[in-house]
């Protein structure tokens, strides 16, 4: 094969031994990679309903059909795969950096992590040496310390290491796998998969040549692409980049504030991309085989959190800014940093803090109970100890390391209320209840409350569908997103270079890499099949309609003030919502998908999830 | 007729201002009013709000009118009045 090693590697823990399985050009064209793979592997190898915990819940890595390669923005990109202990079903998440080009280099597409170590272990790739190291010197690291002693240890500084934290050891459900220091596979709590394995880190070398199909073609191809990933349709994330979303959020009435309190936060100013850009980004820097470079790298140089160094995006920004309450950057950098380095992905544990600050202000828990810690929103060095006391269980950092959803279970007394999360997952940057069609991605999405499988803000904010009001017709919108995301997620594409890309552009790029005739339609069918096919695993997890819903604040409670003033989603919207969307899937109206659909996506083999059908 | 103009993002940092106030006609429209400050502030300018066809508003940026997104008005051919505050605010998709 081209491009593809056509490899998988299959580790058992427990025992140490390795060995390789093999795919086709069949399952290569069917799932692509990256989404596609790691979903489909995960099914295959996962038995129904085991605890996330389980020894056997496999903890898998795949990378994209053009990681490795020459195509600008494609080549680094990474997604981690298992069941996941936030919501109990699909846990995926997504990393970037240098670590996927270096594990296609060592020889695999795919690897499959199952058992659990007798003691702590990193597994070390070195292209086809394949070993169970002891970490037992590593078990407590940071994640940073983690990388650099491996480096130092094996005698090679450009071994890649994704990694966990104290938190992941600890088995916190927002712990992260952390790579190439500023990136991470950060939600759906896979760090504490790993940990369950007694896994510190999976560290890779690769020195193969990764040979694509017509390198000559291809070649030409790229040099205009790179043209173009440098070009006006990506220059905003170079400028200002992401965290410029928090003033245009708050100018929408969309911006999460004090734990979805409201939607317009005062202090946005001093939080905002502009401001950041200002007073705190010290360079840019970018991943492998990325001509557009965004990581903007934000470092504090005076005052109580003086050397705290981030890459700063807008959602941890929201997560720790306005989440919060804090108006003050030089906190939330530290806060990002604290999470980076204990593993702990930083928009869930804003989300989980966030919750916590609630639970404090209406004292349902105390002083006592955070440690001494005043954890009122807006207080930025509480805010920043709650992170290292969530991701070490220390304190209440215990109860709220378990995520909102169980931390409001134990808490209760109407904390479930205001627990924002959806299947078990904590909320992200839009304020959903005055962006409808969001809302629907967001209640549907594959792996929880999240924005990235979908991007449906667009529709809203972009004013090309009434944003308060609910309509059947959202959800083809949201379904097409979704799909056209699962091509993103397999090839792996970055979403910043979105607009130099359509499907015939990048079936070509397909083609060229790998040798496999591939069109436009037949990669969207592919998105399609995939999130048939994630749905099937969530249905035999357990997922019911029921499961597709919003946290209560979002449906009972309406945006206080500002431009959205009155907006929510009450259950009439969202059944209208979500009866479109499962039509427009060919799904059941409980949300499973119909036996024709599987026919169609030659998924037939998972006919006996869908089981007896319902109209 | 005065209307104001807020810039968030690449634009305000391009002109080093965060609102303005703009002397138009009776019944301006946005495109108009784009147009105009295009004429003012050059090149930059204009590849920032516009597409290559000098016609369409820029993939990702969102225009609002007191607030509303023109999308959900006339689009560009939006009608402004005396008093309306005309935003220019960059979405990102991402961002975490």
């Amino acid at each position: 094969m081209n491009a593809y090693t056509g490899k998988i590697l299959y580790v058992d823990l427990t025992s140490g031994r390795s060995k390789t399985g093999i795919f086709n050009e069949d399952f290569a064209r069917a799932y692509i990679g990256g989404t596609g793979f790691g979903i489909k592997t995960l099914i295959d190898n996962q038995e129904p309903g085991i605890d996330p915990f389980d020894p056997q819940n496999p903890l898998i890595y795949a990378v994209g059909a053009a990681s490795g390669t020459m195509v600008p923005c494609a080549s680094s990109k990474f997604g981690v795969f298992a069941k996941s202990p936030a919501s109990n079903l699909l846990g995926e998440a997504y990393s970037t950096g240098q670590w996927g080009a270096e594990l296609r280099q060592a020889g695999y597409d795919i690897v499959v992590i199952k058992g659990k170590s007798p003691k702590p272990a990193y597994l070390w790739i070195d292209d086809e040496s394949v070993q169970r190291m002891d970490a037992s010197h590593l078990w407590g690291k940071t994640t940073w310390d983690t990388e650099e002693t491996i480096r130092n240890d094996l005698g090679d500084q450009l071994i890649r290491v994704s990694a966990i934290g104290p938190a992941g050891e600890k088995l916190v459900r927002t712990a992260c796998l952390l790579n190439d220091h500023f990136r991470a596979a950060g939600r759906t709590g896979l760090g504490a998969v790993a940990g369950s394995k007694n896994l510190k880190a999976v560290a890779v070398r690769g020195t193969h040549d990764v040979k694509v199909a017509q390198p000559e073609e291809l070649r030409e191809l790229c040099k205009d692409l790179y043209e173009r990933c440098k070009g006006p349709a990506t220059s905003k994330y170079r400028g200002l980049g992401t965290p410029a979303n928090v003033l245009t959020l708050n100018a929408q009435g969309a911006l999460p504030t004090r734990n979805y309190q409201s939607a317009t936060f005062e202090g946005a100013e001093t939080v905002s991309g502009e401001y950041l850009n200002e007073h705190f980004v010290t360079k840019i820097e970018g991943c492998t085989a990325c001509p557009c470079r965004c990581e903007h790298i934000a470092e504090v140089r005076e005052g109580p959190f003086k050397g705290a160094i981030a890459r700063v995006e807008y959602e941890p920004t929201m997560a720790f800014g306005p989440y919060c309450g804090v108006d003050r950057l030089d906190a939330v950098i530290k806060a990002i940093e604290y999470c980076n380095l204990y593993g702990v992905d930083a928009i869930s544990t804003g989300i989980v803090v966030g919750f916590g600050m609630e639970c404090y202000e209406r004292e349902l828990i105390t002083k006592e109970d955070t440690g001494g810690l005043e954890l009122e929103f807006g207080n930025g060095e509480a805010m920043v100890e709650m992170v290292k006391k969530i991701a070490l269980r220390k304190d209440v950092g215990d109860v709220l390391a378990e995520g909102v959803k169980r931390a409001s279970e134990k808490i209760g007394r109407g904390s479930e209320h205001f627990a924002m999360h959806i299947k078990g997952v904590e909320v992200t940057g839009y304020e959903l209840r005055g962006l409808k069609t969001c809302a629907l991605g967001y209640a549907v999405s594959r792996r929880g409350a999240d924005h990235q499988r979908h991007g449906s803000y667009g529709w809203d904010l972009g004013g090309k569908v009434d944003r308060f009001k609910a309509d059947k017709g959202r959800g083809k919108l949201v379904m097409g997103d979704e799909d056209v995301y699962c091509i993103f997620d397999s090839m792996i594409l970055c979403k910043f270079t979105r607009g130099i890309w359509d499907f015939d552009l990048i079936a070509k790029v397909y083609s060229l890499v790998t040798g496999i005739p591939m069109t436009g339609a037949e990669l969207l069918k592919a998105g399609e099949r995939m999130s048939n096919l994630a749905r099937l695993y969530n249905v035999r997890e357990g997922l019911t309609r029921k499961g597709d819903t919003l946290p209560p604040r979002i449906m009972k409670d309406p945006i206080p003030s500002g431009v959205a003033k009155g907006s929510y989603v009450n259950q009439e919207d969202l059944d209208i919502l979500l009866d479109g969307y499962y039509e427009a899937r060919g799904w059941t109206k409980e949300g499973v998908p119909k036996k024709e659909k599987l026919k169609e996506l030659g998924l037939e083999a998972y006919a006996n999830i869908a089981g007896k059908e319902e109209s | 007729m005065r209307v104001k103009v807020q810039y968030l993002g690449p634009v305000r940092v391009m002109l080093d201002k965060r609102e303005e106030e703009v002397e138009v006609s009776l019944k301006t429209t946005v495109y108009e009013l784009l147009r105009k400050l295009s004429n003012t502030y050059g090149e930059g300018f204009e590849r920032e709000v516009f597409e290559d066809d000098g016609g369409s508003i820029r993939d990702g940026l969102i225009i609002t009118v007191n607030g509303r997104a023109i999308g959900q008005l006339d689009g560009v051919r939006t009608s402004l009045k005396l008093g309306d505050v005309v935003t220019l605010l960059p979405l990102f998709a991402g961002g975490g």
